[in-house]
């Protein structure tokens, strides 16, 4: 008899949304089983741009929209402050942008009237001068730029984050297990599922009285593996990551066919994008592709024209699990989200699906849907995800204090407050008896021994692709030639794992770094992966042992 | 000017610069960094096995018995059709081959040992040489330091644990130690990990550059004695991270060993050493030969009328240089041989045709249309350079006078074969002797293919 | 009004009454803005720097740029390190990670603070700078680290004239 789990509410889907969820129902007392395919975030959430802005652009659709938006980015910085950054905006006007800057700045003056609701700033409009002063490197073509306030997350700790409130509160996670087939009552009542641990193969059951399908963009997926049909119109999305940041502004750019993208800074790098275009391909393999690369850059370069100048190391890419819509373009598809019940006129009663929606709103999101789940479960316990912190939002950090306690240097205390926020010190705590907690494993983020113990020991990484995520890892100007055999050897000391697991953990993430790499490889990247191949074929001797 | 120019700044474009000096003739190596030499983990590897290579294992797979580089050299010849031994030595043959390395091998130990590096090794032996990562590689050639962690022969290893050293993680490397020596059939051969006695040497360092800069200090050799003390025996090897010193390693190690083996284990960037002291020991032994080593990025080379001109990348960085006799011995994309950028990969000085192993050109193109997908498969992009001729000549429209060596000719993957520093040391010789012969009278244009003399 | 036109276009597909009515309330208060001269209080780009100061945005001076623009070229291959250690460097920041820290960093190192001390021990004297694979002149970018919010670009940044890099390669070093 395989293992059973019982449980209020099973969650299918670790995303931004899976662990919302998740955090806001434990917190309320139910009881919760998470259950996410590979890593927590590790889909749409970790592909976004990690903006929590506050709706400028639904302005002119729903300024109610916007107010909501702006509220809700003011709670995410009181529950999560650590990860948090601002980002200022350079919005800069061409002479033949279809909209001319009075109306520009008459929907900046109307958006300032929320800002304050963000911690936000007030715009200022800045002749060409003037903002080619602020950001020699915008063209000089401009005819005049706004500024405007936004804010950033690391969208994956955001995930982690809630995942680990949810666990305080009781809640289980299960990373590297999917949901293989629906448990059915006799009357076709939906009561869990069967589970697949997809890194040890094993099979058991999660018994729960509801099903939240949150799986994003694989929800049509895990719908009609219930017996039910959701459709989405996937929408395909690529950044392109910098080696470093680019500039300390997000700078507007528009794109042949009209649409805004951004060059924006995303904790320590610069990213560009995003594309928006149906996406019909495997959700497991989604590649960014030359035409996409092509468009980005295009759309930069009259912002930036040196823009092709800089590195870029890799790409993010992700599938929207956007809401259905016929005859419409990508751009104008609803941004809103819906929170479906399958037993009223569905077939399958006992089973949820949250569907659409956007990273900015995901707390809202999960309030409403945790709000359905416990009508359901006859719960009348309030939502408390807006006031109470995340963990390390606790309070603020000290990082000189930091660095001297734990003899570390100031960038590797600077990240680690960064990521754990108020639990830095913890993590740094986590030692071993004969490996300093300080030794440095990756220059680039950077990442110390201790953190990667912390991860393994108390968030649950199972493999060594996870802690790309986590921390990081491998992210940096030489996608993980440095770092990854030594991250290998801490997580096979901390997981027990044979010296074969961790050749093959790290030939697994060799090649996941080549997938995000190859598509725009250019550069001095060409020079980075050259160096990344000898270190992985010469010296860690990828392939197995010498036949 | 007169004589000859080199440029590059690794093995290649060194050795060159050395053949010239010792032949008389008036040389400068222009480079504009050490090139991918510097990244070495420390070993000169020839011929070495590899598994991304599988017809040149390292023992035979019917008999069982082992197959040294000698070997493995008259198999390449037989399969690698655009490889540089092949295009210099397809037609002399693998004996020839051998024995042109051999010469060459000696030609190198002998700049090196005056530098305080001693290179070991053979090509009728293989060294089972341990890496920090704990994964077992065969090489043939290794410098001082990395050399004296070989396996053969080996009774035991003691893997030294030495708290907060970047890169080095003892229990990890013991763990597939032990594996990689039953998966290869060496054992018995025990793997164990001791604590350092004293870890004074590499206290509050943290990156090995800094333990290695400490032991090259006064209390260098007691701090290290103290470390070892009781560790180790005959045949039975002390096996440390790659810190024993920047420049004083054969010193140290001539100190501390007393009778045991004690060893570096092979290392990679940014935790390796061996890179640094091999191209350190190259410039000190260019410079002692009496080679003028200028800094510098080349931008062009023009030819008209007979002579060559060399201009910088950046007007005014250098004077422009007119040389009798050129050899570029530029690299891949470490070393700036090959660019890729906004004009696609390109080779910048000629503008020469880049090609893979099977003639299929990748210049011209961006970077990322040349690469396939799935890491471990072969990538044409990798293994691509310039062509030459068997006298080393690039192909098709080089001017006359010029020479090619080391990774910047094409027709081989390094990372996958593991000969880049083997092509480096054979060609960065052969070139440097045409080139010498050329300046100092004796014609070299026109004559068949054949082997360095 | 250019462009209004573009405007009305978009705004009648996708826009609700609510939002009509708060625009032509803010527009005709903009307009009105405009006419009483009202909008020109200040040097805006002031007014960005004093809002922005306490998050350390401050404009690039053009050798910075190009010292970042080299800088993107590192390969973590650590040599820098060993040069510095070699030449009897302590510097706080080993240059390997100054040149990781220097622009990735440089804004959180200034909202904590700490700018000025990140490199305030090295000794300058550019033994690293010859051993870079991708020239990236390293002593410059520990000089930028340690530089205060505010004061002069390093002596000897590179040449405004000369291209910073090419190709992103970093500059050559004559």
């Amino acid at each position: 008899m395989s293992r059973v789990l019982p449980c209020d509410v099973l969650v299918i889907g670790g995303g931004i949304n899976g662990t919302g969820i998740a955090r806001d129902l434990a917190l309320r007392g139910v009881s919760v089983a998470l259950v996410e395919r590979r890593e927590l975030g590790s889909g749409t959430s970790w592909a976004s741009s990690g903006m929590i802005h506050g709706g400028l652009r639904y302005l002119q659709q729903d300024p109610e929209v916007t107010h909501h938006s702006c509220l809700d980015s003011g709670a995410i910085q009181r529950i999560a402050p650590h990860l948090v950054f601002r980002i200022p905006f350079l919005m800069p006007v061409f002479s033949d942008d279809r909209i001319g800057p009075e109306i520009v700045e008459v929907g900046l003056e109307m958006y300032d009237a929320y800002q304050p609701l963000k911690n936000g700033r007030p715009h200022t409009r800045l002749t060409s001068a003037q903002a080619r002063e602020l950001e020699p490197m915008l063209s000089d073509r401009i005819e005049c730029a706004f500024t405007l306030d936004e804010w950033g997350v690391d969208a994956g700790r955001l995930c982690i984050a809630n995942a680990l409130d949810a666990m305080a509160h009781g809640a289980r996670v299960f990373t590297h297990t999917e949901a293989v087939e629906p448990l059915r009552s006799p009357g076709g009542r939906i009561e869990g599922a069967r589970v697949r641990d997809t890194v040890t193969g094993e099979t058991w059951q999660v018994e729960a009285a509801l099903t939240m399908n949150a799986a994003g963009p694989w929800v049509p997926q895990v719908s009609e593996m219930m017996g039910e049909l959701v459709r989405q119109r996937p929408g395909k999305g690529i950044h392109l990551v910098f080696e470093r940041r680019v500039s300390n502004l997000a700078i507007y750019a528009r794109g042949v066919d009209g649409r805004d993208m951004f060059t924006f800074p995303h904790e320590q790098n610069s990213m560009a994008g995003t594309t928006d275009d149906d996406y019909y391909g495997d959700l497991d393999r989604i590649e960014a592709t030359e035409d996409e690369v092509a468009y980005v850059l295009e759309a930069m370069e009259r912002s930036i024209p040196d823009i092709r100048r800089h590195r870029v190391t890799h790409t993010l890419q992700g599938v929207r699990p956007t809401l259905y819509g016929f005859g419409a373009y990508e751009d104008e598809l609803s941004r809103d989200y819906e929170v479906i019940d399958h037993g009223a006129g569905g077939q399958a009663p006992g089973l949820f699906t949250i569907t659409g929606g956007k990273l900015a709103a995901f707390r809202l999101m999960a309030e409403d849907a945790a709000d359905r789940l416990c009508a359901e479960l006859g719960n009348d316990a309030p939502c408390r995800t807006a006031e109470l912190p995340l963990p390390g939002g606790e309070e603020p950090v000290d990082v000189a204090a930091l660095a001297r306690k734990a003899a570390i240097s100031l960038p590797a205390a600077l990240r680690l407050a960064f990521r754990h926020g108020a639990r830095a010190g913890q993590v740094v705590g986590a030692s071993d008896p004969v490996q300093s907690p300080a030794r440095t494993i990756c220059a680039c983020e950077p990442v110390l021994d201790s953190e990667l113990r912390h991860v393994a020991r108390v968030e649950g990484v199972r493999k060594l692709s996870d802690c790309m995520l986590r921390v990081r890892l491998g992210l940096g100007a030489c996608q993980g030639a440095g770092c990854t055999a030594s991250a290998a050897g801490v997580l096979a000391e901390e997981l027990g794992w044979d010296a074969e697991r961790t050749i093959r953990e790290v030939a697994e993430f060799a090649a996941q770094r080549w997938r995000a790499v190859a598509p725009v490889l250019d550069g001095a990247q060409v020079a980075a992966m050259e160096v990344h191949r000898s270190v992985h074929f010469g010296m860690i001797g990828m392939g197995g042992a010498v036949p | 000017m007169s004589g000859a120019l080199v440029i590059g700044g690794g093995l290649a474009g060194s050795a060159a610069a050395l053949v010239l000096a010792e032949a008389g003739v008036p040389v400068r190596r222009l480079a504009a960094g050490p090139g991918a030499t510097a990244l070495t983990g420390g070993s000169i590897d020839v011929a070495a096995a590899s598994p991304g290579v599988p017809h040149l294992p390292w023992r035979d797979p019917r008999s069982g018995e082992a197959l040294p580089s000698r070997a493995r050299l008259r198999i390449l010849l037989s399969g690698a059709s655009r490889h540089p031994y092949t295009t210099t030595f397809g037609a002399a043959g693998g004996e020839a081959l051998a024995a042109a390395f051999e010469r060459a091998t000696e030609r190198l130990a002998g700049w090196l040992r005056a530098e305080g590096i001693d290179l070991h090794g053979s090509l009728d032996r293989n060294l089972l040489l341990p890496s920090a990562q704990g994964t077992l590689r065969i090489s043939d050639l290794a410098l001082t330091g990395v050399a004296s962690s070989d396996l053969g022969g080996c009774r035991k290893v003691t893997i030294v644990d030495v708290p907060g050293v970047e890169g080095w993680d003892a229990r990890g490397c013991a763990r597939t130690l032990a594996s990689e020596i039953a998966a290869l059939g060496l054992g018995p051969l025990p793997v164990e990990v001791v604590r350092a006695r004293d870890d004074r040497f590499a206290s509050g360092a943290g990156s090995p550059a800094r333990i290695a800069a400490r032991l090259d200090g006064a209390e260098g050799e007691g701090l290290l004695k103290a470390a070892l003390e009781g560790l180790g025996g005959a045949d039975e090897l002390v096996l440390l991270p790659q810190v024993l010193g920047l420049v004083r390693t054969r010193a140290l190690l001539a100190s501390v060993s007393q009778g045991r083996p004690v060893g570096e284990a092979l290392s990679f960037p940014p935790f390796a050493l061996a890179g640094y002291r091999l191209t350190r020991a190259l410039d000190r032994a260019c410079a002692a030969a009496g080679v003028e080593l200028l800094r510098g990025r080349a931008g062009r080379v023009l030819a008209a009328e007979g002579r060559l001109r060399v201009e910088p990348e950046q007007p005014g960085a250098f004077e422009a240089l007119e040389p009798e006799g050129l050899v570029l011995a530029t690299g891949r994309f470490v070393g700036g041989g090959l660019e890729a950028g906004p004009r696609g990969v390109h080779e910048p000085l000629l503008g020469l045709p880049v090609s893979d192993p099977d003639g299929r050109r990748v210049d011209g193109i961006p970077a990322h249309r040349s690469v396939r997908k799935g890491y471990a498969n072969p990538q044409p992009l990798y293994a691509a350079g310039v062509s030459v001729d068997g006298a080393l000549r690039p192909q098709p429209t080089a001017p006359a006078g010029v020479w090619a060596a080391g990774e910047w000719i094409g027709g081989f993957d390094p990372a996958r074969e593991r000969t880049g520093l083997g092509v480096a040391l054979l060609t960065g010789i052969a070139a440097g002797e045409r080139a010498a012969r050329h300046v100092l009278g004796s014609n070299d244009s026109g004559q068949a293919p054949r082997g360095p003399a | 009004m250019r462009g209004y036109r573009g405007f009305l276009r978009e705004f009648a597909r996708t826009g609700s009454l609510r939002a009509l009515v708060l625009q032509v309330r803010t527009g005709i208060a903009h307009v009105a803005r405009q006419w009483t001269g009202r909008n020109e209080v200040g040097n805006p780009l002031a007014r960005f720097f004093e809002s922005y100061g306490p998050d350390g945005i401050r404009p690039a001076s053009a050798a910075e740029r190009r010292l970042r623009l080299a800088s993107e070229a590192c390969l973590v291959c650590g040599l820098c390190s060993a040069a510095c250690a070699e030449a009897g460097g302590r510097p706080l920041l080993d240059p390997r990670d100054a040149v990781i820290a220097a622009a990735r960093l440089s804004l959180d190192l200034r909202r904590a603070g700490l700018e000025g001390l990140a490199a305030s021990s090295c000794a300058a004297c550019a033994a690293c700078d010859p051993v870079c694979p991708q020239g990236i002149p390293i002593h410059l970018v520990q000089e930028s680290l340690a530089a205060r919010p505010g004061s002069e670009p390093p002596q000897g940044a590179p040449d405004s004239g000369a291209p910073a890099a090419r190709d992103a390669r970093g500059p050559g070093i004559g």
